[in-house]
């Protein structure tokens, strides 16, 4: 249940943020340190920490072209009832960054997604846990795959020298098949668009502001490629369910919110450096199905969410960087049956955390070493009413994060790190006592002044038992120019 | 400081003008109280009410099943809200041969309400002969191969009946009001387009069905297994339809024939793979052209593989439909019971992942 929670999360995560994606290979080899380390792509500024697209222009100062090619898995026993025994995603991201001058900076941005989804239980839905009480399946287990790209292109704009604006707009489509009965295949659009303002008070105050609106569709068509009739199930809840059949079975599933954020980005002296970011979102899905010819709403999911982050960094001198960051996050839903109104699921979910971390550079010439700590407590309530399940979960979280860079030379860097996490109770696959280690690494060559080449890492496993666990693993190539 | 105001109070109301309220209503705290009663006019008895009774409801999300107490109760709770077609059997605890069934349609169950029902359970009234299973999907297999249907017959009753002269037809004409329906409203139902008739005649002795036994009926009699991995063997059936007319039909010397009786026809007894009806008639009427008189009409079946499809099988014959398996799906259609008839497709017939041929 808090699983969707998560992933629900992690998805607006992307939507919101994706501006960043595939720029954190240093830091991500480095066991993932994010507050306590000096680095480009780590800054609490509005759009780095909150994705606002106004402070573009002043976050990003360089020109810059990003090639990477990126694999990551994850398999293992330890998944949910739906889920796929592993995933596979294989593809290619290209980022470019433009100053131009007094017309502010633009950013552009391609992807090539492929996922291969092997042996997934029924589900024909992509996002089969994303928080609404409805699930869409059919009677096999198979592979599934889902491929295409996704275009965003970013422009902030100095509009005064105290004012600055900005927009992002993202479009992305996905075809899925099922290659076994009931040959199920998706199409899955995904458009967003986000615009930002930010208004600096003065050379150390930056406030900034912004509102995204998200919307995606997914549509399936189930139908057997020997014209067998098609059975499929539409389930209300976890237990009760619809049976359909026909020689087609259509589904859809529409997603739409928006999201207001907030920035504010201090930096008192050049010592130290704050930014926070809050924001509040409220999205919807409708759960559709085709009655005689009209496409009609048969289940409605609501959500909200707000969260709020503070992040500091104090530069103690050139060799020590010292962090902090506490956050909060809650999310509500609900879900209902639309044909006569009925509450079918409810839930909350709020999680508050803290941590602190630091780093220290020239222990030895050429070498960083860095650490960070954060705990987090985690509750949720979830009242499954039409299946009469009902439940009241906490969890306390603690993650430690130990990474290092070596530079060799002017040319060459290695970079390490490991990762470990415990939690009383994972809401994502259910576990309790659950432990999570990650080893990372990577190197970046420097070959010119004005070309990179960054390859990041990892190994990972989830689990709370030898045999119950879920392994994953990353690697990615960056070729990074500074001149194009 | 003005203008910060304003742009918070303007926020807030931004963030309070996107909520939305959860119904107030939850589901899945329906509850019903039901009590299964026994026909007294049936068996005169002390008791009144079905012991142990199996009962089932049926909605949108399928068939639940509870089994009432000693006394004839049980009290459902925690169900999903629906509109639930609810049925009842079980056998007189003074007869034990007696199966009494009684049915509730339509009963909306909703949450915060509680519901209580009474059924009545009444003898099942059976035709003696009556259609047990239909297979009629085909096996799964991807070469449209159907050819291993069947109709099984089953005699409910306590006595030898007789199959002489019984004519069993597939209604799937008649556009006027639906196939099996009683146009003109004169006492027959009409659109038959295959008719196959047992040899003999109405009231001979020739050919018996022993009390409750089956009697497999057979598109063509033959070990489909040799063709279809997934089929069934049918070389051993009780009868196979054989036209007479079809110069390909297969006919095993081996197994007595039904014959076309509808000259205009020269293929196969073929049955439609989701949606039919089929009928068995005494066969006193023998001018089938213009309906079967519902009267010489022993049994009949309507189905189909959506509930959105109007039901044209006249209620005489059954005021239910049964919901079909999919085409090739290997599944079958079969009665809860052996011949129990409540006069009602949707609540006597289930699916059946499998056909069984000659046995429940």
């Amino acid at each position: 249940m808090m699983k969707k929670t998560i992933l629900n999360i992690i998805w607006l995560t992307f939507i919101i943020t994706s501006v960043n994606y595939a720029q954190f290979s240093r830091t991500a080899a480095m066991g993932d340190l994010s507050f306590s380390i000096i680095d480009a792509d780590t800054k609490f500024d509005p759009f780095q920490l909150g994705g606002n697209p106004a402070y573009l222009w002043q976050s990003r100062k360089k020109p810059r072209l990003d090639f990477t090619q990126f694999n990551s898995a994850d398999y293992g026993d330890y998944r949910r009832r739906f889920s796929s025994e592993r995933n596979f995603n294989v593809g290619a991201n290209v980022i470019g960054i433009q100053p131009l001058g007094e017309s502010g900076t633009f950013q552009g941005r391609a992807v090539y997604y492929y996922n291969k989804r092997s042996n997934v239980y029924r589900t024909l839905k992509k996002d089969t846990y994303a928080g609404e009480a409805f699930f869409f399946t059919d009677t096999t287990t198979g592979d599934v795959v889902y491929d295409g790209p996704l275009f965003e292109f970013t422009h902030s704009l100095p509009l005064t020298e105290k004012i600055s604006v900005g927009g992002t707009f993202g479009y992305g489509l996905l075809n899925g098949l099922k290659k076994v009965y009931t040959y199920g295949e998706t199409v899955f659009r995904n458009v967003y668009g986000t615009f930002g303002v930010t208004y600096s008070v003065n050379d150390n105050l930056t406030l900034g502001a912004d509102f995204a609106m998200f919307n995606t569709q997914e549509r399936i068509v189930a139908s057997d490629v020997n014209l067998f009739t098609v059975i499929t199930y539409h389930y209300r809840g976890d237990t009760h369910r619809i049976q359909l059949s026909g020689s087609k079975q259509k589904y859809k599933v529409s997603k739409s919110g928006n999201r207001f954020g907030g920035e504010i980005y201090y930096t008192p002296s050049e010592k130290l450096e704050i930014g926070i970011n809050g924001g509040y979102q409220t999205s919807s899905t409708e759960s559709i199905f085709p009655v005689e010819g009209m496409e009609k709403v048969d289940g409605y999911s609501w959500f909200r969410d707000a969260s709020l982050e503070i992040k500091t960094r104090y530069f103690v001198n050139e060799q020590i960087t010292l962090g902090v960051v506490a956050d909060y996050l809650n999310s509500y839903s609900w879900s209902e049956n639309r044909n006569n109104s009925l509450l079918l699921w409810e839930w909350d979910y709020s999680d508050i955390g803290a941590g602190f971390g630091g780093s220290y550079s020239n222990i030895l010439p050429g070498l960083l070493l860095g650490f960070e700590y954060k705990i987090s407590a985690t509750n949720s309530d979830s009242s499954k009413y039409i299946d009469n399940k009902f439940n009241s979960l906490s969890s306390t979280n603690h993650n430690v994060k130990l990474g290092g860079e070596y530079l060799i030379n002017s040319l060459y860097s290695i970079r390490f790190g490991f990762v470990f996490g415990t939690m009383r109770h994972d809401f994502v696959y259910g576990g309790d006592n659950v432990d999570f280690k990650k080893i990372t690494g990577g190197f970046g060559i420097n070959l010119t002044d004005n070309f990179v080449i960054d390859v990041y890492g990892f190994w990972g496993r989830l689990g709370y038992s030898s045999s119950v666990k879920r392994d994953y693993w990353d690697a990615r190539i960056t070729f990074r120019f500074y001149k194009f | 400081m003005r203008k910060l105001l304003i742009l918070t109070s303007a926020l807030l109301f931004a963030f309070v003008a996107c909520e939305e309220d959860p119904p107030t209503v939850e589901d899945g705290k329906a509850r019903a109280d039901i009590s299964v009663k026994l026909d007294t006019a049936a068996v005169t008895d002390s008791i009144d009410y079905l012991p142990n009774a199996d009962i089932f409801l049926n909605s949108e999300y399928g068939n639940m099943h509870f089994v009432a107490d000693e006394q004839g109760r049980v009290t459902v709770t925690n169900i999903p809200s629906a509109v639930y077609q609810i049925s009842a059997k079980g056998y007189h605890p003074s007869v034990p041969s007696l199966l009494m069934v009684g049915t509730i349609k339509d009963v909306e169950i909703y949450s915060g309400k509680t519901v209580e029902l009474d059924i009545t359970a009444s003898p099942v009234s059976t035709g003696d002969i009556v259609i047990n299973e239909l297979y009629v999907a085909g096996p799964v297999n991807n070469f449209y191969f159907f050819y291993d249907q069947y109709i099984e017959l089953y005699n409910s009753s306590d006595s030898v009946r007789y199959l002489d002269g019984i004519v069993v037809a597939r209604l799937s004409g008649n556009d006027d009001c639906g196939p099996g329906c009683d146009w003109g409203d004169d006492g027959d139902i009409d659109g038959a387009t295959y008719i196959f008739k047992f040899p003999g005649h109405p009231g001979e002795t020739n050919y018996p069905i022993m009390p409750h036994e089956f009697k497999v009926l057979a598109q063509t009699a033959y070990d489909h297994t040799q063709t279809v991995s997934t089929s069934i063997d049918l070389s051993h059936a009780d009868w196979e339809f054989y036209n007479q007319l079809s110069a390909s039909d297969f006919d095993n010397p081996d197994v007595p024939n039904l014959y076309n009786i509808r000259m205009d026809r020269t293929v196969d007894f073929y049955i439609s793979l989701t949606s039919d009806v089929v009928i068995i008639a005494d066969g006193r009427d023998t001018v089938w052209a213009d309906g079967f008189d519902i009267d010489t009409i022993l049994d009949g079946v309507e189905y189909q593989s959506s509930g959105t499809r109007m039901q044209t099988l006249d209620d005489r014959i059954d005021r239910g439909w049964v919901k079909s398996p999919p085409k090739y799906s290997g599944q079958s259609m079969q009665r809860k019971i052996p011949g129990m008839d409540t006069n009602d497709g949707t609540l006597d017939w289930t699916i059946l992942e499998h056909p069984t041929p000659g046995y429940q």
